[in-house]
């Protein structure tokens, strides 16, 4: 909750910075923003591939557990398309890669902000707060309501770090492995299916 | 696209080639924070130079909370389906 408050500070203070039109010129015309993405995205899986539960995890990963991501993301994109259809704001395009953020709201608002515009990235940076925030908020309820499974599917990315004490305080212990997997499986897909929305459709 | 796939696999692989020395690790985690904030903000510099984007925010703020309403519910159900699929068997 905290890092989340730190990370929208910094964009509320672009934000104000950006009011008082103070524009660096290198930011805006060269492709810095776009290499900084790349390194970004770089060191994300860095970091997931020095993770030292990997070896763990790889080792009990069963086809069936996989499965868990695969729903979290296929639920994720056919409410994202009952959104687009009801009320038409954003573009179809704009709104699968804003849902296929997944929850991870840093790389989903960068990545769409560059591959789109400010205004789906705008989109996606509260949209996908919005999701680890209820995750946080809501998890003892969607256990009662819904089952085990539920927080890990509305964590998404998240499950395996932010979200994950919550998750493994009321899903249980057992679901813990099956929270890093989904999680870690999640964090490595958001940009793929995110560039690959773009690329395609 | 193409290089977001390589990105990510030669990520990973640098990743489980150091994970031994935690030092490395540790650099590229904070690495990652400050790369997040640096494009948090510049996302934030855009915008906040879009007088247009600006007088939107609300409207882009409701989109927001609706796609996370449906993107909830959609994954919710999913996990319904998916317990009945998946976690049946171990359960019995």
């Amino acid at each position: 909750m905290k890092d989340s408050l730190i990370i929208l500070g910094f964009f509320a203070v672009g934000v104000a910075a950006g009011l008082g039109s103070w524009m660096p010129e290198f930011l805006c015309s060269s492709k810095a923003p776009l290499y900084a993405l790349y390194a970004l995205i770089l060191l994300v899986a860095v970091v997931v591939g020095a993770d030292p539960r990997l070896p763990d995890i790889v080792g009990l990963i069963r086809p069936g557990v996989l499965l868990v991501p695969v729903f979290a993301a296929v639920g994720t994109l056919a409410g994202s398309v009952l959104y687009h259809r009801l009320f038409g704001e954003p573009g179809l395009v704009d709104t699968l890669a804003i849902g296929a953020g997944l929850g991870y709201y840093s790389l989903s608002s960068a990545l769409i902000g560059q591959l789109s515009g400010k205004d789906a990235g705008v989109i996606a940076l509260l949209s996908n707060i919005a999701r680890e925030v209820f995750t946080l908020l809501c998890t003892p309820l969607l256990v009662r309501c819904f089952g085990k499974l539920a927080p890990i599917m509305s964590g998404g990315a998240t499950a395996m770090d932010t979200t994950l004490p919550i998750i493994a305080k009321f899903s249980g212990r057992e679901m813990t492995l099956v929270a890093v997997i989904s999680g870690l499986v999640l964090t490595l897909a958001t940009p793929v299916l995110i560039s690959m929305i773009y690329r395609f459709l | 696209m193409l290089e977001i796939c390589a990105l990510l696999i030669a990520g990973v692989g640098i990743g489980w080639l150091i994970r031994e020395r935690r030092s490395w690790v540790r650099v590229s985690e904070r690495l990652v924070t400050g790369f997040v904030y640096l494009m948090l903000f510049l996302l934030g510099l855009g915008v906040g130079a879009d007088p247009e984007l600006i007088r939107n925010v609300r409207s882009l703020g409701l989109q927001a909370f609706g796609i996370a309403f449906f993107a909830l519910a959609g994954s919710i159900a999913a996990g319904l389906i998916c317990s009945r699929v998946v976690f049946r068997r171990h359960e019995r």
